[in-house]
């Protein structure tokens, strides 16, 4: 847990796997069977 | 103490000013909008010669169940309606699209029955740059009053002012002080 | 819930406010219109392919001033720089969507547009990452060695080059502290709309590394003076959407009521940062931009059978605005923390201040 913080990369890590997983939550709940 | 004072007090008046004006701007766009006024600008003449139609309204038809779409020269488009209309004509109110001739011809998507247009197919899917869209008779053959463009424009730059000397106003009364960025200490 | 008459469809107010906000956020940032992400949420919220650029045009134009009045109270404009180029841009934007329009009449595909756009992306980010990189370790270097820092380090070799060509008339951008020929100046601008005008985006992520590296304009002052140059050509391709039907000014009007707000965190975000962490944020955003575009274009090489890719590519795309808006968040968050004498990781020192 501490290298997401610690270094450059493991922070790109842990925000990218955060804002996919907020993406995935916008789209589950809004945009679900729009084309 | 008193320069302090008259520093907030301008902040104030210009917080304000700039709000009152992007209020009122927004205002009028969005009443432009609703009463109408846009949208007539918008769907303003025909680019071909075909029948101004309301796809809304015929959404739904299938081959199996096709709408049918009474032809004449209403001023107002009603559900299921077609105006004939040639190119730069305006169009009719609530027309929101135009069906070609070439595309009554083809016969694919409507056909002409007798006095009445049957439409079959209302929408496609189509692709483009990777992503599938419902290709309907919505926007086609429209062409929007190019004054519409400059009024676009002037509001949304007039806009983009007032609400940027607003929030300048807004960090100016909460005494944000905002430097100046040092471009070129050191290295 | 919000009917959209213009546009003909129905879409959650909040939606078109967040995207504002989130791109408006990172924009005021990085100084890019960031149309290569509002368009193809427009797309997937429902809005045509032809008013989904449209529209995202129209709000860039009143979001580039927003921006350019706060990036002015900041100093980051270099007026005779944006004004230089101006006619450059214009120029060049216009001969792009010409080409455009005559290969598309030549019948050339869209996977050819995509593959175009993938290309320019990754080299740019490639260059970016790796200079940034550099500079970034060249920063900590220096703090370790207890030298004053400025708040730019850059080791590009490319300005000095630039800089030394000879064509007259050569003009001095006072701000920028810069002496280079109006001729690269405006070869910038026209460069840059060219390529804006034929992949169709507002060009800032092109426009913004021209800027540090052709120019040798410092991050800050690229990223204020690219924001004018976006409220200019923004207007004039709102103008030429408008005319063409492609905009509905209400749904512009929520995105710009978003963006209003973000603009401000961006812009003013800036003054917390050191030039290399604006650029990590512009690869990051060009390497997220580059991998959407690859999973759009294996979609379409697929003949749009494999439906998890075109899932993926709008997981990318609201992905990204989220990922860039939490990483300026966390940078300020740092910097604030760091002034306040409280513990930051390491990798974060040199960057802020």
């Amino acid at each position: 847990m501490k290298w997401f913080i610690n270094s450059l990369m493991g922070y790109w890590i842990l925000l990218l796997a955060i804002s996919l997983g907020a993406a995935a939550l916008v789209y589950q709940i809004w945009l679900k069977g729009r084309i | 103490m008193n320069q302090k004072g008259g520093g907030r007090r301008r902040a104030v008046f210009k917080f304000t000013f700039w709000t009152l004006i992007s209020v009122g701007l927004a205002t009028y766009a969005f009443q432009s909008y609703y009463s109408g006024q846009m949208v007539r600008w918008y769907y303003h003449t025909a680019k071909f010669d075909g029948y101004a139609v309301n796809p809304h309204a015929f959404m739904d038809a299938t081959a199996e169940d096709p709408a049918f779409l009474d032809v004449g020269g209403f001023d107002t488009i009603e559900g299921l309606h077609a105006v004939p209309v040639r190119k730069g004509g305006r169009l009719p109110i609530n027309a929101t699209g135009i069906i070609s001739l070439d595309e009554i011809r083809s016969g694919k998507r409507v056909l002409m029955e007798g006095d009445r247009i049957k439409v079959v197919k209302p929408w496609v899917i189509q692709e483009s740059k990777g992503f599938k869209y419902k290709d309907t008779f919505t926007h086609k053959g429209i062409r929007t009053n190019p004054w519409s463009g400059v009024w676009n424009v002037i509001i949304i730059l007039s806009l983009g002012l007032a609400l940027g000397l607003m929030a300048e106003g807004f960090t100016d009364i909460l005494g944000i002080k905002i430097d100046k960025t040092t471009h070129h200490v050191g290295h | 819930m919000f009917e959209f008459l213009i546009a003909g469809i129905t879409v959650p107010v909040f939606l078109l406010v967040l995207v504002g906000l989130t791109v408006g956020m990172v924009g005021g940032f990085i100084g890019v219109g960031g149309g290569y992400m509002v368009t193809p949420a427009l797309i997937v919220f429902g809005f045509p392919g032809y008013m989904a650029s449209g529209i995202d045009m129209t709000h860039i134009a009143g979001k580039g001033v927003v921006s350019s009045i706060r990036h002015r109270e900041l100093g980051n404009i270099d007026w005779t720089l944006a004004l230089t180029m101006i006619a450059g841009t214009m120029l060049g934007v216009e001969l792009g969507v010409r080409v455009l329009v005559h290969f598309k009449g030549l019948g050339i595909s869209a996977i050819v547009l995509l593959i175009t756009s993938v290309v320019i992306m990754l080299s740019l980010f490639i260059y970016t990452q790796l200079e940034t990189h550099r500079a970034h370790k060249k920063l900590d270097q220096l703090t370790r060695e207890g030298k004053e820092i400025g708040r730019e380090v850059q080791t590009s070799n490319l300005p000095t080059l630039f800089q030394s060509i000879p064509l007259s008339p050569i003009i001095r951008c006072r701000h920028a502290r810069v002496i280079i020929s109006m001729w690269v100046i405006v070869l910038v601008g026209t460069a840059t709309g060219f390529l804006a005008g034929f992949l169709g985006v507002g060009g800032g992520f092109i426009r913004v590394p021209a800027l540090v590296y052709v120019v040798g304009a410092s991050t800050h002052i690229a990223v204020g003076t690219d924001l004018v140059e976006i409220a200019f050509s923004g207007s004039y391709g709102a103008l030429r959407h408008s005319m063409e039907g492609n905009v509905d000014m209400m749904a512009v009007l929520f995105m710009i009521g978003g963006a209003m707000i973000g603009a401000q965190f961006g812009s003013i975000a800036t003054a917390f940062v050191r030039g290399p962490a604006i650029r990590y944020i512009l690869s990051y955003s060009l390497i997220l931009a580059t991998v959407g575009a690859i999973l759009r274009l294996l979609y379409v090489m697929s003949g749009q059978n494999v439906e998890f890719l075109s899932l993926a590519a709008v997981m990318l795309t609201l992905g990204e605005m989220i990922f860039l808006c939490l990483f300026i968040l966390s940078l300020v968050l740092f910097a604030v923390r760091h002034r306040a004498g409280k513990w930051v990781p390491d990798w974060v020192k040199s960057l802020v201040i």
